[in-house]
């Protein structure tokens, strides 16, 4: 099952100055000349220059983990390791990857090279699901001539495909699933990070670490890109400093007021609105995808869709995560429909921590926080036999 | 000190390890076992790693 | 005369054994009953491979030891070299060897769960018991000097339906579950 959906959010904004998403104002896709006139040439630092650089901006992980980049990189051996640009983006509300892949490729590519050439890499793969994006990157590709070590490879791009070791197992010739034991990727001489992670290594490297850290956090300085969605005005893939607070983006998003958000898809966390919060990757911003439920929908409907669709990408292969996950959907469901929460509660615990990789964990995560905050919704749905609200789709499931 | 561990992706749900040890380790309502805390390196939990069917216990260093 | 009769005797009672381990064998990944049961089936499943292999020590011994049996130390050792019925025998050498190979390797079991790898290479080489069993099988059809008995005959045919229904049962189990043929994930 693929995890590309019907519609696609076209629009790309920023708030500030834009970094990753520079130029698009202005062009549909950048191609390398623009490229080059807009961000200036690539330096191409040593191995330790480049992991001072990114320990100094305290870069982490855009794929939803939040790994620090230097520690990767101090892992590697020198001189035969492998670079996988991870843009499976298998998250179904996430678009960021494969925006900036379609649109400003040449970032991505220059972040992967520099860090190649760095530790002196034989190899940089470039591992994609959407086809425009993979068509794109090939354009790009073709527009240089320093890509001799480049491979693009088409993956499938289901839900637990996208996870690190899942992908690089689906690109050696296995099944892209996790393996059954916990092996770093590491041990396989392999750096693999997520494509806009690169595409910030490309921008710092023009920047250095001061101007870098003009935009941010002390503790997380730079941007970062966000995917909005759900009741919005204008959704889309936008670029906003890391720390700046949820209410701005929601309000330059034209969100209508929130019957609940959604942050970090659909492994991470509902929330009630809190303007303040301020967007941060060490508090659950995941892949930075943010869902907007306005009270026009049923959000239980919603949260047992989604639930639904998370027990459909279960691999199988774990008893737990096979039959707690439908369990559970099917108990949010019953929720849905009127039932108590003890069925669903007991499930949960049940399935947390129980299987080979972390799907199982993820699912439990979005679904124990949706009944928390709806929990009034409940109540509503218990005693008056629903709300009388259709399931919109806010939050997308691909069919 | 070596702790029990299961690989989930061989784990049938057959249960020999929850008769073999079974103060420390239930079963969920599909058969698949729960340890109940870490279960330590014994007599019993090596015998239960040899009869497991699908081999899916392991004895490993903490 | 009663070397002969006890070399016959344990043959026969080594097959015996070694088909009630085999068809135990075959239903361990079956969900019999209880775990309880099941438990008990394992450890029976080891005792009776042991017994079995015992039996066959005996059986083995008893023919070198018996002059008159013609088939001598280097005739039972090496397979196809016994001047009494040298395919016959060899069987039997064959099917001893490969269920000491099979009974040595499930003896280290435990050890070789540490690796997916392992775990799946041991349970390639322990199906070989199923080939073990019926090599043995044949030994008693062919060098048998019983065979030809009526109850004998009978035996020998509970022995192969015995072994051929628990692999059904347990074939019949994995397609019900999707799973043929033991596909290791």
């Amino acid at each position: 099952m693929t995890a590309t959906l019907a519609s696609v959010p076209t629009g790309t904004w920023t708030i500030g100055a834009p970094r990753l998403l520079a130029g698009l104002d202005r062009y549909a896709a950048i191609d390398h000349a623009a490229h080059l006139a807009l961000h200036g040439p690539l330096p191409y630092p040593d191995r330790l220059r480049l992991t001072a650089l990114l320990e100094d901006i305290a870069l982490t992980g855009r794929g939803g983990a939040g790994f620090p980049f230097a520690a990767k990189l101090r892992a590697m051996p020198q001189g035969h390791g492998v670079v996988i640009v991870n843009g499976s983006e298998s998250e179904p509300a996430s678009f960021k990857d494969r925006t900036l892949l379609r649109r400003a490729p040449h970032l991505v590519l220059d972040g992967a090279l520099a860090v190649a050439a760095a530790i002196g890499a034989r190899q940089v793969t470039v591992a994609v699901h959407d086809q425009s994006a993979a068509v794109a990157v090939h354009r790009a590709i073709g527009e240089r001539r320093d890509c001799g070590l480049v491979r693009v490879e088409q993956v499938h791009g289901t839900f637990v495909g996208g996870e690190a070791r899942a992908l690089w197992r689906g690109l050696h010739g296995g099944a892209a699933v996790p393996p059954g034991r916990r092996v770093h990727l590491t041990q396989h001489d392999t750096l693999l990070s997520n494509v806009e992670t690169f595409a910030h290594i490309a921008v710092a490297l023009r920047l250095g670490p001061r101007r870098f850290r003009e935009s941010g956090t002390h503790a997380e300085p730079g941007t970062t890109l966000l995917t909005v969605g759900g009741a919005v005005e204008r959704p889309g893939v936008v670029e906003v400093p890391l720390g700046t607070p949820l209410g701005i983006v929601l309000s330059a998003a034209g969100a209508a007021p929130p019957q609940a958000v959604v942050i970090g898809g659909y492994h991470g966390t509902w929330q009630r609105l809190r303007p303040d919060l301020q967007l941060s990757h060490a508090t659950g911003l995941g892949a930075g995808v943010i869902s907007v439920l306005d009270s026009s929908t049923c959000a239980l409907g919603e949260l047992a869709r989604v639930a639904a669709w998370l027990a459909a990408q279960s691999t199988r292969r774990c008893g737990p995560c096979r039959f707690g996950l439908p369990a559970l959907a099917r108990d949010v469901a019953g929720i849905a429909a009127g039932n108590d929460e003890a069925a669903a509660f007991h499930h949960a615990q049940l399935v947390n921590g129980r299987g080979a990789c972390h799907h199982p964990d993820g699912a439990v995560r979005f679904v124990m926080s949706g009944l928390h905050v709806l929990r009034e919704e409940t109540v509503r749905h218990r005693t008056a036999g629903g709300c009388g609200r259709p399931v919109r789709g806010q939050l997308a499931v691909p069919v | 000190m070596s702790r029990l561990e299961i690989d989930w992706t061989r784990c049938d749900g057959h249960g020999l390890c929850a008769e073999l040890l079974p103060r420390q380790i239930a079963r969920d309502e599909w058969g698949f076992p729960i340890l109940a805390r870490t279960v330590d390196d014994t007599r019993a939990a090596r015998r239960a790693v040899a009869l497991c069917p699908a081999l899916a216990l392991r004895l490993r260093p903490a | 005369m009663t070397l002969w009769y006890t070399a016959r005797g344990a043959g026969l009672a080594a097959l015996i054994v070694l088909t009630l381990s085999t068809s135990l064998g075959a239903l361990t990944s079956v969900k019999l009953r209880s775990a309880a049961t099941r438990v008990v089936a394992q450890y029976t499943h080891r005792a009776a491979a042991g017994l079995g292999i015992g039996l066959i020590v005996l059986h083995v011994g008893t023919i070198l030891a018996d002059r008159k049996a013609g088939v001598g130390a280097y005739g039972a050792l090496v397979p196809f070299a016994s001047a009494y019925r040298p395919n016959a025998v060899a069987l039997g050498s064959l099917a001893a060897y490969t269920l000491l190979l099979v009974a040595a390797l499930g003896l280290a079991r435990g050890r070789l769960a540490a690796s997916a790898r392992a775990a799946r290479a041991w349970r390639y080489v322990h199906t070989l018991a199923y080939g073990a069993w019926g090599l043995a099988m044949l030994h008693g059809l062919y060098a048998g000097t019983d065979a030809g008995l009526p109850w004998v005959r009978t035996l020998w045919v509970l022995c192969l339906l015995a072994v051929l229904g628990s692999v059904a049962v347990r074939l019949g189990g994995q397609a019900r579950r999707g799973v043929l043929l033991g596909a290791m994930r």
